[in-house]
Parts: C-alpha cells; sequence; structure tokens
C-alpha cells in the first residue's frame, strides 16, 4: 500500500525527526540511547518524547525488573503513518522543489502554503 | 525557495545519518549467539540421548532462555528490532530456524549418541555464524535504506 504524502509540523522539528527515524528503524528504543543519539541533555529530550507522546505518535513505558527502571519509546501506528507520509512528501519535495525554485523565483509564498517547510 | 529545498534535504539527511548510526549499534553482544547456541544444542541433545522425559523441561528451558537472552541484549543495546528488516535478514532467519528443526529431527530420528552429538555442535555452530550473518544482513538493510532515502526521485518512502 502506497503513502500518501503528507508534511507533519510535529514530526518536522530536527530533533523530533531524529527521534521518529529511530522509531520507524527499531522496534523500541530507550531513552539513555535516544539522548546519546541526539547529543541532548535529558529535560530537552523529555520535552520532544512529551510532544510527541500528546500527538498519540508514541508510547513510553517503564518496565519494572532487575536494576534501574528505564524508559522505553515505541512508534504507535498512528506515529507510524504519519512519519511515513512526512519522509513522502519531503522525497516529493525534492524532486519538486528544484524545478520550483528555477520557476518560481519571483514569487512569493504565502505564509502556511502547501508544501512550505518551516524549521 | 533555495532555502526550503536546502532544508528538505538537511531533513532527509538527518533521517539517513540516524540509520546509519543505529546500524552500527544493531551488533548483538558477543556472548549472546554462543548461548543461543548452546540453549538450542541442549534441546537437540535431550531429543536423541533422552527417553523424552526430559523434553519438555528442555524445550522450556530453550524457551525462556532465549526469551531472558532476548531481554539482556536488548537493555545491553539500549534499543530493540523484533523483527527482520528485508528479505536478507528475513532469509537467513528463516535458515535459522530450519538449522534447529534439522538438528532436533535428525537427533530424534537417529537415536545414537554420536549423530546426535554432531548434530548438536553443528547447530551450535551454525546459530552462532548464522547469528552473525543475521546481525550484518541487519546493518546492511540499514546502510541500503539510509542510502536510498538520500537518492531524490526514488518513490520509496521508508
Amino acid at each position: 500500500m502506497s503513502t500518501t504524502p503528507a508534511f507533519d509540523e510535529i514530526i518536522h522539528a530536527p530533533n523530533r525527526l531524529r527521534i521518529c527515524a529511530a522509531l520507524a528503524t527499531v522496534t523500541e528504543v530507550e531513552f539513555a540511547t535516544l539522548r546519546d543519539m541526539l547529543g541532548v541533555a535529558d529535560s530537552v529530550l523529555s520535552k520532544h518524547l512529551k510532544v510527541l507522546l500528546d500527538a498519540g505518535y508514541i508510547t513510553l513505558a517503564k518496565p519494572v525488573g532487575f536494576g534501574r527502571v528505564r524508559t522505553w519509546a515505541s512508534f504507535t501506528a498512528a506515529g507510524r503513518r504519519a512519519f511515513d507520509a512526512h519522509v513522502a512528501e519531503l522525497r516529493r519535495l525534492t524532486t519538486t522543489a528544484p524545478a520550483a525554485a528555477s520557476t518560481a523565483a519571483a514569487q512569493e509564498t504565502p505564509a502556511g502554503a502547501p508544501g512550505e517547510v518551516t524549521g | 525557495m533555495e532555502n526550503d529545498a536546502a532544508r528538505i534535504r538537511d531533513a532527509l539527511s538527518a533521517i539517513a545519518d540516524v540509520r546509519t548510526g543505529l546500524a552500527e549499534r544493531m551488533a548483538s553482544p558477543r556472548w549472546f549467539h554462543p548461548l543461543l547456541g548452546v540453549l538450542t544444542a541442549q534441546h537437540v541433545l535431550v531429543q536423541g540421548v533422552d527417553d523424552r522425559n526430559w523434553t519438555l523441561p528442555s524445550f522450556l528451558l530453550l524457551v525462556g532462555g532465549a526469551t531472558a537472552l532476548v531481554a539482556s541484549a536488548r537493555r545491553s543495546r539500549g534499543l530493540l528490532v523484533a523483527c527482520p528488516r528485508g528479505p536478507r535478514s528475513w532469509a537467513v532467519m528463516c535458515l535459522r530456524v530450519g538449522v534447529v528443526f534439522a538438528g532436533v529431527w535428525i537427533a530424534a530420528v537417529a537415536d545414537d549418541v554420536t549423530t546426535t552429538v554432531l548434530a548438536a555442535v553443528a547447530v551450535v555452530l551454525a546459530t552462532i555464524w548464522l547469528g552473525r550473518r543475521y546481525d550484518a544482513a541487519l546493518r546492511r538493510e540499514l546502510d541500503v535504506s539510509a542510502t536510498r532515502i538520500r537518492t531524490p526521485g526514488d518513490g520509496r518512502a521508508r
């Protein structure tokens, strides 16, 4: 089944994009692994995970067992769909953006117009 | 517009970099495949040398031990890949399962100690070798997907 491209502002923020890329690649990632991978502080990672959690894109689990309790993050089905759609949109824009750049140099793109990418 | 195009390329590169970074972390701990091989081999041995009273306990030891090994490897690596990610890793996984079934079947049918021991040793060695091949296949598939995502015009999103 093909993915319909759709830009997602929540996912597109650089750190959240990398978090989602990691979660799309593996089944589960531990908090410390994500933190080391991103090179950010615990508080920064917590903030981004909270945004993704509130959007219903990830689940967080703290299984109890031997040793200290660790936090594990994984994608929900909705999160995976949103990420796939976002990547598809980025790829679509990659193929169309160079042509658009040359032809639309004189045009102003309205804020929030479809296809506009913000940091 | 050019800035937008550059940002899009940067975003795709960031995704590819994450995949490459995870590929490097993907290797199982050194002890994982040998211990899994030993667990599997004890089940093969039981089929050949026992009068079947130990089949169920041996199977439970295999399942419980394998579960504990996966849990330990998960904690050790900080990530879990629950299933194969592409055709190559699927093929190696199927081959691993096939080798285990073949070992158990040979030991059960042959019903002599020498053949059983040889089958058990073969299963240990195959589990270790195929386990490392499986890790390598997973890494390769991630590297390929990272390269693919950097390539404009390839319609595959993942």
